[in-house]
């Protein structure tokens, strides 16, 4: 069976969604101690407006895990969260808004081509027109179509 | 100076503030970032960066406005460089090399930068040309000569930036470039050196680095560099240069705020243990060096302050260590209302007297003789005994060498006229006269100079070697003389 760590993996693609997880993540450990007499699964059912959609199943199915344990459940959730905040971050600026199957696709290539996770940090800037601009790890790397562009010499051509 | 997109695109490293205290960012990112390194900020400020940790760069940001957190910083590839000119001769600069009078510098600027090695062994000569100040007590008993490192010490308020001004206006007149930075100081005074300057037609030839203190520490801290930079450049196009750095205990005081915001581990006094280092950094770039036709020099005139006359204070002692000799400023000295306020018998000249001629030598050993002894017989004379008729003679002499070695600021005593008057002081030409009498004969004396009227006094005066040669040349032309300070 794959660990909580490699399981969440499958739902978090950009910052963004770290950030949404960390978040659901403190909700779930401050439902852990709520209400003895409900189970986790039940207390999280109860809730279900307080966390977010995208985790929600997630978090379900992990109560039928057997995660009777409250401080295990405790010790893998702050295990994970650390976990991921190690992952590194490629900062991608687009022209347009990447729906997320776009960012999945993205995020797949990287695993397939880079053989590790990377989560994204994505921003949309128009001014950049088209291709994209890279930030991993403190280099940076413009493939906009604006730079190709500013190359052209237009007055020569008009 | 390019700006912060050129430097991005065509270095492609990126970085972000991630924390800052007051002018100090640290930054995540950039990850080929060299210590000393220019970084430039996405408003195009400048930045070194002065360390680094496994995972963030600690980076001077030279800027009058506050940094952000999250602002984006991208590398140079170059070592800190300033943009100057030679217009910046005459003009009041920021250590940015930013006109303070907030016209730009005309003409195409070059960059230099601001760390540069010192001339090596083999490229230096030895201090051979005397540098006059125009202060007779300097150039006759604690003379400098051009190449030097003399550090100028003393109390707050004892006179040192005034003689900086003599040395200024005196070494103007004769071509040589000055660099004067003031370091810490507030506006008032930067801006009545600048009138000074202004007022002795020396600013013309002068740049001045201001560095007032209320600008950010961290452009306070690099007025120093910039000033030798400055000076290296003046140097390099062929021309003696004067710099003068007033004062490096403001600028360790500074390095001292920085690094105790860095947490570096403090030391004596809570100075961090390279501040010796940066400071010898900045004194062995100047120096006599070897050129294609003859030698060239950066005189370096460092400032240090004291504290009741104490010598003995951490920066004080490394300036001196550093230094080749000190001009020490009395405060007692200048309580008793002397000017310029200097203990000549605890100031140092380690090279300077090797530039002077043997009558100079010889005068200046027989000078600080009869003080010595008049300072002797003025203890005995305490006691309030009867005083033989030698010991009179001896405290009526000294009391004479001191009037004469006392200078006003706005006078400048050109080293011939030096040598008449000491000359006319040792063959007795004043030992009837009255205090009053022999400040006017110096006054016209000077003003006889000026009229170009001792000119053929001037070129005898130059062959003569000893004090017996110059005693007898007053005694052959007593009459001459008398009649001009009729």
């Amino acid at each position: 069976m794959k660990s909580l760590k490699e399981r969440v993996q499958d739902y978090i693609y950009t910052k963004e969604d770290l950030n949404l997880f960390i978040q659901d993540a403190e909700k779930i450990s401050d439902l852990v101690f709520k209400n003895p007499k409900l189970s986790l699964r039940e207390k999280i059912e109860k809730s279900k407006e307080k966390i977010s959609n995208k985790f929600y199943d997630f978090f379900l199915e992990l109560s039928q895990d057997g995660y009777s344990n409250k401080e295990k459940i405790l010790k893998e959730l702050e295990e994970t969260k650390e976990e991921l905040l190690k992952l590194p971050v490629l900062k991608i600026q687009l022209a347009f808004s990447p729906s997320p199957s776009f960012i999945k696709e993205i995020s797949d290539w990287l695993k397939r081509n880079l053989k590790k996770k990377v989560l994204l940090d994505v921003e949309v800037n128009p001014v950049i027109v088209g291709g994209a601009i890279l930030e991993y790890r403190g280099r940076y790397l413009d493939l906009s179509l604006k730079k190709e562009i500013e190359k052209l010499n237009i007055k020569d051509f008009i | 100076m390019k700006d912060f997109d050129y430097y991005l695109k065509t270095v492609g490293e990126i970085g972000y503030v991630e924390a800052f205290t007051y002018d100090l960012a640290y930054v995540s990112g950039i990850p080929n970032v060299k210590i000393g390194e220019m970084v430039i900020t996405e408003n195009n400020d400048l930045g070194m960066v002065i360390g680094m940790d496994q995972k963030l760069a600690e980076v001077l940001i030279f800027s009058y406005q506050r940094i952000r957190g999250g602002e984006r910083i991208t590398r140079t590839n170059q070592p800190f460089s300033i943009s100057f000119n030679e217009n910046v001769l005459g003009r009041v600069i920021d250590p940015l090399c930013s006109p303070l009078d907030g016209l730009p510098l005309e003409g195409k600027k070059i960059s230099r930068p601001i760390e540069n090695e010192a001339p090596n062994i083999t490229e230096r000569v030895k201090v051979n040309r005397p540098m006059e100040t125009g202060v007779m007590l300097v150039d006759l008993m604690v003379p400098i000569g051009y190449g030097q490192r003399e550090l100028v010490i003393g109390d707050r308020e004892t006179g040192k930036t005034l003689f900086l001004m003599q040395a200024i206006a005196n070494q103007v007149k004769k071509g040589v470039v000055c660099v004067y930075a003031a370091i810490g100081k507030n506006r008032l005074d930067i801006k009545n050196t600048e009138q000074a300057l202004k007022k002795n037609f020396a600013l013309e030839n002068t740049t001045i680095i201001a560095a007032p203190s209320d600008i950010p520490s961290s452009i306070i801290y690099l007025a120093p560099f910039t000033a030798v930079t400055i000076a290296e450049y003046f140097r390099d196009t062929g021309k003696d240069v004067l710099l003068i750095l007033d004062d490096l205990t403001n600028h360790a005081k500074i390095y001292r705020e920085i690094s105790l915001l860095l947490k570096r581990m403090p030391g004596r006094d809570a100075y961090p243990g390279d501040i010796f280092h940066i400071h010898a950094k900045i004194m062995e770039r100047t120096g006599n060096i070897r050129i294609k036709n003859g030698e060239v020099s950066i005189t370096a005139l460092p400032v240090a302050q004291t504290l009741e006359n104490n010598l003995s204070g951490y920066i004080q002692t490394n300036l001196m260590a550093m230094t080749d000799g000190h001009i020490f400023f009395d405060i007692n000295e200048f309580r008793k209302g002397k000017f310029p306020a200097i203990n000549i018998f605890l100031s140092v000249s380690r090279v300077g007297n090797q530039t002077k001629s043997a009558l100079e030598r010889s005068i200046a050993d027989l000078i600080r003789r009869y003080l010595s002894d008049y300072r002797e017989s003025l203890e005995v004379a305490t006691f309030g005994v009867d005083l033989p008729e030698k010991t009179k003679k001896i405290i009526d002499l000294g009391k004479k060498i001191e009037l004469v070695l006392e200078q006003d600021p706005e006078t400048i005593i050109p080293r011939t006229m030096q040598i008449l008057i000491m000359g006319l002081l040792l063959s007795g030409f004043w030992d009837k006269k009255t205090e009053k009498e022999i400040k006017n004969d110096i006054q016209k004396l000077l003003e006889s100079y000026n009229k170009k009227e001792l000119l053929g006094i001037e070129e005898s005066l130059n062959t003569i070697s000893s004090p017996e040669e110059l005693k007898a040349f007053i005694r052959n032309n007593y009459q001459k003389i008398a009649s001009l300070i009729k």
